[in-house]
């Protein structure tokens, strides 16, 4: 039986003594991770092995931090969204939380880029609540000639 | 703007024509928001948003009240609307108004949905093919329907829920198309001069969905 792909052409692990193992495969891991590097970092496993656990580590991080850096973008363009509208973005997320609307910020974002309309009846609900149940109307009482409308206060 | 246009809120024109006045918009700069007044502030309060609640620190520093007090005997009648709409009647009316758009499919247009998944929400429409990493359930083929549904909507109206909609109200529905597993993620860390090291390769799994439909049925109450 011949075979005729290159499939045996690679290198395979020989046969060493059990303390002397052969690192080629180690090694290839190695520079494999550091293909893209600039210098001598690329080639030469001595130099290339620090950088690429560093790579690695940087790699598992980043992971966890592009979670928190998109919670920040989200607030970064809900602020931005709500000031389109003239309305501030805390006044804006409390008046929906207090209300039970239970979009988070992403979902908000998206609502603000892909449906302008639907945001903006949002921000005119927060308005009317923050009207209603504003926080100087926790210790004054009410001036004279108040019209309430549109939704009661729910509390 | 709070107080002021709590007070006079209907009389819109009453509002606009006295935030014009200087006079006025510097007193009401204490407790009117930073973007109507800023040119008048003083530098301090330039770069600074006053909160609620600091405003309620000055009005308190003298022990009195310095409120504006707006009379309904000051409102001119014939410009101003006073009729009321009760909340129950407004409701009536929008209920009417969004079941007359159902009735007519061609008004509706493109319904889209607000869902959550696996605790994590996602704007969908139909024909759109969600992720879902992590453990799930079904199996390819099976056809699930989407019950947390937080909002849906069309071409000229939105229902919010607070924060679900019933499940009689909307319908939202999908079918597993496919499962498979995420790229290779590397989990790998050191400690140096401290003979730590962990290597681990991590693939989650990943199941596709098709949104099929998302129905309205008409709003109850009208």
């Amino acid at each position: 039986m011949v075979f005729l792909t290159s499939f045996l052409a690679r290198r395979l692990p020989l046969p060493r003594a059990p303390d002397k193992q052969d690192n080629f495969w180690r090694k290839s891991m190695w520079l494999r991770i550091s293909s893209k590097f600039y210098g001598r970092k690329r080639n030469c496993f001595g130099l290339a092995i620090v950088p690429g656990w560093r790579a690695l580590r940087y790699a598992t991080r980043a992971r966890k931090l592009k979670k928190e850096n998109m919670k920040n973008l989200w607030e970064i363009r809900l602020n931005a969204a709500c000031n389109e509208h003239g309305m501030d973005y805390h006044t804006f997320m409390t008046s929906l939380t207090q209300a039970d609307i239970g979009l988070n910020r992403k979902v908000l974002t998206d609502l603000a880029i892909y449906e302008p309309r639907t945001f903006q009846s949002l921000v005119q609900f927060a308005k009317q609540r923050q009207l209603e149940v504003g926080l100087e109307s926790l210790t004054i009482d009410s001036p004279h000639g108040i019209f309430h409308r549109g939704l009661p206060n729910k509390s | 703007m709070s107080i002021l246009a709590r007070s006079i809120f209907r009389a819109g024109e009453a509002v606009n024509g006295l935030l014009h006045l200087m006079p006025a918009a510097l007193h009401a700069g204490h407790i009117t928001c930073k973007t109507i007044v800023r040119p008048f502030c003083v530098a301090s309060c330039m770069n600074k948003y006053v909160r609620p609640i600091d405003q309620m620190k000055y009005k308190h520093k003298d022990g009195k009240f310095q409120l504006p007090t707006w009379r309904i005997d000051n409102l001119d009648p014939d410009t101003t609307d006073l009729t009321v709409v009760s909340p129950q009647q407004r409701t009536q009316e929008l209920t009417q108004r969004v079941n007359t758009a159902l009735e007519n499919r061609e008004d509706v247009g493109r319904l889209f949905a607000v869902v959550q998944v696996t605790g994590l929400q996602r704007k969908v429409t139909t024909e759109d093919i969600l992720v879902i990493s992590g453990t799930f359930h079904p199996n390819i083929g099976d056809k699930i329907r989407l019950e947390k549904v937080l909002m849906a909507g069309g071409k000229n109206f939105t229902l919010v829920g607070r924060p679900l909609l019933s499940r009689d109200l909307v319908k939202v529905e999908a079918t597993v198309i496919e499962k498979t597993l995420s790229h290779v993620k590397v989990k790998f860390n050191y400690i140096r001069r401290k003979r730590y090291r962990k290597f681990k390769l991590l693939q989650t799994p990943n199941t596709m969905l098709v949104i099929n439909s998302i129905e309205l049925n008409p709003l109850p109450g009208s």
